[in-house]
């Protein structure tokens, strides 16, 4: 296996940690205003992935980064190319992240209740702008001869993207529901558990929509594994749900996790070994072969993530330990 | 006096640390990776004028915004001290006090 794979192997891999884990805390975003009114318990909401959604957002940074670096050519022409929607996406993540910061700062429910709204509107429309752009990736987007981007902001919207982009949104927001009813305890432990069951069934719904629409849409089926891979993805999302009505919340959690992971892992084997795919012309789209960095660049990267990654996920995976009870009532003052 | 001044100080790391980006930044023209890669090289050929003045707008006006709601909440929390602390808590139930 040449380097060029290995990094689209790690670029998918960091994808799939960032859909794992930021797709709850997300859902937990999204649920913020629906679950509960009171003050207190949207505080409980939120210390259940306060100290763990930021954590969350390194991967998503360290995929940008390895992009940069291994891929020049594909960063250049996807940060280019997608240039208002990923300037949407990184405002909206500023303003997910103050809230949490800013709404405790002070008493006002006016003031608390904004910050709120911010969260829940921006975590729900990250959900969808990250299904709308992996979409993208695979249904292929306007790339000419020189591997630019020749299209604009409304080619990237259709009715195959949205509804990728809508699906994600379900699956994060019960992936969410999910985690709060393994996190939170009394009367969010009740609710979230109670709102996972219909948020488990359009999730499913969607899927299966978004499933018939990749076949018409989408070279992905051409690749066997993948077809095995979203096989395994549905089939794990509906033993989530129904884990759900038997009230298995961890194994729920497990199982829609590994959906997520096989989706994230079919459309990266549905792309290889293309990175973007050229709506204009197979032959223009990007692959590893003609958007990798020299071959020097990508072994230096190599030893540096062989001896970095381990350590980054140690410290992730201790965090998850330490925070890994239930977030009640009493464990709000800090 | 001395304290005064020392309270103003605080602007002082802020001017320094912007400065010495400017300063960066600047001297750097007309290469945007000195000695290997030109500014007028680097631009993207996509992405259009209207484009980058509309996230330079966009981020401007958030940071602006973000940069009044941060002072205002310093200048909230330097006010509290240790005295006016304690009564805030004794006026409050406790479960509010939580987070002052």
């Amino acid at each position: 296996m040449d380097l060029g794979t290995i990094w689209f192997i790690l670029i998918a891999v960091l994808f799939t940690g960032y859909f794992f884990l930021e797709g709850f805390d997300f859902g937990v975003g999204t649920l913020l205003i629906m679950l509960s009114k009171k003050d207190v318990d949207r505080r409980i909401i939120i210390n259940t992935i306060g100290p763990l959604w930021d954590g969350n957002e390194v991967w998503l940074i360290t995929a940008g980064g390895a992009i940069f670096a291994a891929f020049p050519i594909w960063y250049a022409t996807m940060f280019s190319g997608f240039y208002l929607a990923l300037l949407v996406i990184l405002v909206a993540l500023i303003l997910r992240g103050v809230s949490f910061e800013f709404r405790s700062k002070n008493n006002s429910p006016k003031w608390r209740q904004n910050w709120d709204y911010i969260i829940f509107g921006s975590s729900s429309l990250l959900s969808i702008l990250w299904g709308v752009a992996l979409a993208n990736l695979i249904k292929g987007v306007p790339i000419d001869n020189s591997m630019n981007y020749v299209g604009t902001f409304s080619d990237l919207i259709s009715i195959y993207t949205l509804v990728a982009g809508i699906t994600t949104l379900l699956i994060f927001t019960y992936h969410g529901a999910v985690f709060l009813s393994l996190k939170a305890d009394g009367i969010i432990e009740e609710r979230a558990f109670k709102i996972s069951k219909p948020l488990g069934t359009c999730a499913l719904t969607s899927s299966i929509i978004l499933i018939l629409l990749t076949y018409f849409q989408t070279d992905l089926f051409h690749n066997k594994i993948a077809v095995i891979s979203v096989i395994f993805a549905f089939t794990f999302l509906t033993l989530s749900r129904y884990l759900m009505t038997k009230r298995r919340a961890k194994l729920a959690m497990l199982f829609n996790g590994l959906s997520i992971a096989l989706s994230v892992g079919a459309l990266f084997l549905g792309l290889f070994p293309r990175v973007m795919v050229s709506s204009i012309k197979s032959l223009y789209s990007l692959t590893i072969a003609n958007a990798s960095s020299s071959t020097n660049t990508l072994l230096l990267m190599t030893k540096i993530a062989i001896i970095f990654v381990p350590i980054v996920l140690g410290y992730q995976i201790w965090s998850y330990w330490i925070f890994r009870k239930r977030v009640t009532k009493k464990d709000l003052e800090y | 006096m001395l304290l005064k001044l020392m309270v103003l100080s605080i602007l002082l790391p802020y001017i320094a640390n912007s400065a010495g980006w400017i300063l960066t930044e600047v001297s750097r023209t007309p290469w945007i990776v000195f000695g290997l890669l030109k500014l007028n090289n680097a631009v993207s050929p996509t992405v259009s004028a209207s484009y980058v003045l509309t996230s330079l707008i966009v981020f401007s006006l958030l940071y602006l915004v973000l940069i009044v709601i941060d002072i205002k909440l310093m200048v909230k929390f330097v006010k509290i001290t240790p005295n006016t602390l304690t009564k805030l808590k004794k006026n409050k139930s406790e479960e509010e006090s939580l987070w002052i």
